[in-house]
This record gives structure tokens, C-alpha cells and sequence, in this order.
């Protein structure tokens, strides 16, 4: 399927000219089984970083210190991935929300679910820089 | 727009027309611009991943020549480079197909796709999974008195 819909005149407004492009039935399909799948990893995540939290809390009340047992870098990775994995499923949820969007009101809405997504792999790209960055403290010190 | 001579036609404004914009299916180039956007961090992300992965094993790998015994924290660890391996080759999909993308290639779109629906089916079966066996072992330590024992008194 060529997506072009600029006149190819010249090769010059070919590359700036603004272009669009068509999903068939089986993409409008994939795009409704990625939001959906979105949706499922926000609801179950939410639960899981609830738990989670409460196992936190539940440690911090009973017995403060045993934090103290933990390296920095463990404390800092642990800490630096739950904020992480509580903004992806805020960008998660906004995904799922507008793939929802689009098919109920128009394209503005894919528009800002790719933008939701693009936000995502900048967010989890920080987190590998700072899980990479932990591990190789932890290295340093184990050798 | 055409005139009419016709008194009882309705108005007819811009927000009333039909605009190709809201028909379902169709991408727009501010969302295709989006998605060539994300080209280069899915590049960076899948680098870091791979290089987070390797660090990982050597890791794994300095504890287990050390100890000997697998701990829990081992266990999960290895778990993590699986789940991380499973994620890194649906992101090499869509680092393809995203640069294919903003090289002009339309066509890659359906890749791209292709490639969300599994990344997000993916993460929806790992978060379902991680919080299942994490639910069952707060259980289990909340029935034998090891967590959340203070809600109790």
C-alpha cells in the first residue's frame, strides 16, 4: 500500500510535504489488541505496585532498619524502577485510552496515543541507563 | 463549498463536514511523525537492553562462581534476563520497522503495528504473571504471620 499522498512533482515536497497513511482491517485489529493488552498490563500492574507498595509499608513500620540491609544501589534500582513502572502505567493507561479514542471519534487520538507510547521509550530508556549504570557498581564492588 | 439556492437546507459548518481525520484507520502525518519520532529511542533502548542483559549474566555469573547455590535473588534475576529477552526481540522488530518508517517507507507502518500489539500483549502477560506469584507469596507470608501482621493487632 503506498501511503503517498503528495503529489511527487518534485523530490523536495515529496520530503517535506506532509503524508498520511491507511490501516486495514487487520492493522485496525493489531492496533485494538495492543490497546487492550495496554489496559490489561495497567489494571494488573496497578494491583501488583499496590501490593508491592504494602509490602514496602509493612517492612517500614515493623522494622525500619531492614532497610539498612540493602546495598544503596539496591535501594536506588528498587526505588528508580517503582517510579519508573508508576509513570509507564500512567503512559500505558493514556495509550490504551486514546487507541480506545480513535476508533470511537478520529486520528487526533492516535496522534496522542504515539505520543503516550514515544514517552514511554524515553522513560524506559532512562531506567536502562540507570539499571545499567547499578549493575556495574554492583560489579565494581563484587571483583 | 458549493452554494445552494435551497432555504430549508441545514448549515453546513466545518465542524459538521465529514473530514478524512475522523475516519477510523486512517494515520495522519502529525501520528506518523510520532512514530518516526520514537525511532531513535527504540534504537537506544534496545542497545541498553542488550547491554543491561549481558551485565545481568556476568552478574549472575560472578554470584554463582562465588556461592555456588542459587538464591531467590538469583532466581529472580534470571528471570528478569528472560523477560528482558522476550521484550528485546520484539523492540529489534520495532527498531526495523520504525526506521524503515522514517526513511519514507509507508508500507512499514503495518509493522509497526504489528510490533506494538506484541510488545503490549507481552507486557500485559509478564504484569499478569509477576503479579500473580507476587500476590501468592504475600498470601502465604500473611498467613503464616511474616507480613502485615499489624493489621491484625
Amino acid at each position: 500500500m503506498d501511503a503517498l499522498v503528495t503529489s511527487p512533482d518534485s523530490g523536495a515536497a515529496v520530503e517535506s510535504a506532509p503524508r498520511s497513511a491507511e490501516l486495514d482491517g487487520r492493522d485496525l485489529d493489531r492496533l485494538r489488541a495492543a490497546g487492550a493488552g495496554a489496559r490489561l498490563a495497567v489494571g494488573v500492574g496497578s494491583v501488583g505496585l499496590g501490593l508491592l507498595a504494602l509490602q514496602w509499608l509493612d517492612v517500614g513500620l515493623k522494622n525500619p532498619y531492614a532497610f539498612g540491609l540493602f546495598t544503596v544501589t539496591t535501594i536506588l534500582s528498587g526505588a528508580a524502577s517503582f517510579i519508573a513502572s508508576l509513570a509507564a502505567i500512567v503512559l500505558f493507561w493514556a495509550f490504551g485510552r486514546n487507541v480506545s479514542a480513535h476508533f470511537a471519534s478520529g486520528d487526533r487520538a492516535l496522534e496522542r496515543a504515539f505520543r503516550h507510547l514515544r514517552s514511554y521509550f524515553v522513560l524506559w530508556t532512562c531506567l536502562a541507563v540507570v539499571s545499567a549504570l547499578m549493575i556495574l557498581v554492583e560489579l565494581w564492588r563484587a571483583l | 463549498m458549493a452554494t445552494t439556492t435551497n432555504p430549508f437546507e441545514p448549515p453546513r459548518t466545518t465542524d459538521l463536514d465529514a473530514t478524512s481525520g475522523d475516519v477510523p484507520g486512517r494515520v495522519s502525518p502529525a501520528a506518523l511523525r510520532e512514530l518516526e519520532d520514537a525511532a531513535p529511542w527504540v534504537r537506544r533502548l534496545v542497545r541498553l537492553s542488550a547491554l543491561v542483559i549481558v551485565l545481568s549474566v556476568a552478574s549472575v555469573g560472578i554470584d554463582l562462581a562465588r556461592r555456588f547455590r542459587i538464591t531467590t535473588t538469583t532466581a529472580a534475576v534470571v528471570a528478569n534476563i528472560v523477560v528482558s529477552i522476550l521484550f528485546l526481540r520484539i523492540l529489534r522488530w520495532y527498531e526495523g520497522a520504525s526506521t524503515r518508517l522514517q526513511r519514507g517507507d509507508a508500507s512499514a507502518l503495518r509493522a509497526v503495528v504489528d510490533a506494538q500489539a506484541s510488545y503490549f500483549k507481552l507486557a500485559g502477560v509478564v504484569v499478569t504473571l509477576a503479579t500473580g506469584l507476587f500476590a501468592v507469596y504475600l498470601a502465604y507470608g500473611v498467613a503464616t504471620g511474616r507480613w502485615l501482621s499489624w493489621m491484625h493487632s
